[in-house]
């Protein structure tokens, strides 16, 4: 694995470990982290969060990475993955 | 089983496939024509041949519970659960639906899985549980497309536009009695209106009555579209026999269940951690990876094509690949086999885009 390929799979990981346990514990899910997939849709069937579930999700992203999460776009809330990469792509890399 | 609206499908020059002595519809107008309207209006595709196994008894939900890897104790009355059945091993058998319906359960599975499911839930019929296979005198009309609400509505009222996902109503067209489901498998909003087989032909009638617009759909189309969204194509995503973790299906199980058939099988893969993972793989130059074709990072071969295919709607390559679980992660660039040779790709987030019916509200 070549050297770029890594940091860009470090940075993911990182990323999508924390907002794993922020999901689980903010929302008090009996899941662990590898139960969870990440493209499991949030919403509906998945992992069946609701929107009293969004509002807490959304204040618990913000505070932990420092983003603003958009009000109007679906795409970004569709599972772990899309989450992760709104995070990614609106976040400044530390150290860059 | 005869298809019950095969004179309809068979006046639009509907191609057909005999299965198990049911014609099953596989095209009508063609996978653009027939792509473009379950995306953008509504297809109606028939299903009558999906297994339907009906289990009464007091028992019923523990057994299911038992065989089965969802949760279907705190399933809901009037509610389905999309879940898996597995064999001893932790392999997939069957991916079912399960609905409450407050007197009995009913399990359904792809019509080629019949037998199999049949035989697994016979073996774990207790005292106090009966079970009937209701194939035959069930019909399944589906509707998908980010307009599909607007059938149902049109034809049993109002209520139907309130009908909760992974939930189903009884309802009637014209005199014809109706379990009206909301369930989809192209990521659309999806409905299914379950009739008597020997109504059938009069319910697509009114069906079609209600929106000249809507085109009858084979299943063909469903490969595409059912990968674009990635909705679990058991045909398709699991070649070699992937299991339920590798291929991503964690959301059909509940681990917290006591048992299940399979459950020490997927436990352990749980604790060792998996050796591959399904990702989305989109080409991002020319060519349509080739099923069954390799992935490479840097020459070196780090995973396989599932499913492949191309989709109108992005208008490039696309494919669920199972790659080795270092490199299974979103945001990846790669190479991969293709029909022009090995061609550039990037892992990303599935679904591949945000259908349609995201942005229309039923009203």
């Amino acid at each position: 694995m070549n050297s770029t390929m890594q940091e860009t799979i470090i940075r993911r990981s990182d990323v999508m470990d924390r907002l794993t346990g922020l999901l689980i514990e903010s929302l008090d899910l009996d899941l662990k982290p590898e139960e969870i997939t990440e493209d499991a849709a949030l919403f509906g069937i998945g992992l069946g969060l609701d929107s009293v579930d969004a509002l807490q999700l959304v204040v618990g992203v913000e505070m932990e990475f420092d983003v603003s999460l958009p009000e109007d776009d679906m795409s970004v809330y569709r599972s772990i993955n899309t989450l992760t990469d709104f995070i990614l792509n609106n976040t400044v890399q530390q150290g860059a | 089983m005869q298809n019950p609206v095969l004179p309809i499908y068979k006046g639009v020059n509907a191609q057909t496939e005999n299965i198990d002595g049911y014609d099953i519809i596989t095209s009508t107008s063609g996978e653009e024509q027939e792509y473009s309207a379950i995306r953008n209006h509504i297809g109606i595709t028939d299903r009558s041949d999906e297994a339907k196994f009906k289990l009464v008894g007091d028992g019923a939900a523990d057994m299911l519970g038992e065989v089965l890897t969802g949760n279907i104790i705190n399933l809901p009355e009037n509610a389905l659960r999309h879940t898996l059945l597995l064999d001893d091993a932790g392999a997939i058998i069957a991916d079912v639906y399960v609905y409450n319906n407050f007197d009995y359960f009913l399990v359904r599975c792809s019509g080629h899985c019949r037998s199999l499911v049949r035989q697994q839930l016979q073996q774990h019929i207790g005292s106090g549980v009966e079970m009937e296979d209701i194939t035959d005198q069930l019909a399944v009309l589906c509707l998908d497309g980010p307009y599909a609400w607007q059938i149902p509505v049109t034809l049993t009222g109002a209520a139907a536009a309130g009908l909760p996902v992974m939930h189903f109503m009884e309802a009637r067209i014209a005199d014809i009695d109706t379990t009206l489901v909301r369930a989809g498998r192209a990521g659309e909003y999806g409905y299914e209106c379950v009739v008597p087989a020997e109504t059938a032909e009069d319910a697509l009638k009114h069906i079609l009555g209600a929106d000249p617009d809507a085109l009858l759909c084979g299943r063909s189309v469903f490969d595409l579209l059912q990968r674009e969204t990635r909705a679990f194509n058991l045909q398709c995503d699991i070649p070699n026999g992937e299991s339920p973790l590798q291929a991503g299906l964690h959301w059909a199980i509940d681990f917290r269940k006591d048992s299940f058939i399979g459950k020490n099988a997927v436990m352990r893969e749980i604790e060792s951690g998996l050796s591959q993972k399904m990702v989305g793989l989109k080409m991002t130059s020319d060519g349509i990876p080739a099923t069954a074709g390799k992935v490479y990072a840097d020459s070196d071969e780090v995973g396989y094509i599932a499913a492949a295919g191309y989709s109108p709607t992005l208008q490039t390559g696309i494919a669920l690949a199972y790659l080795k679980k270092e490199y299974a992660w979103a945001g990846i660039d790669f190479e991969a086999d293709t029909d022009r040779g090995i061609g550039k790709a990037a892992t990303v987030s599935t679904p591949f885009f945000v259908m349609k019916s995201m942005t229309i509200p039923i009203t």
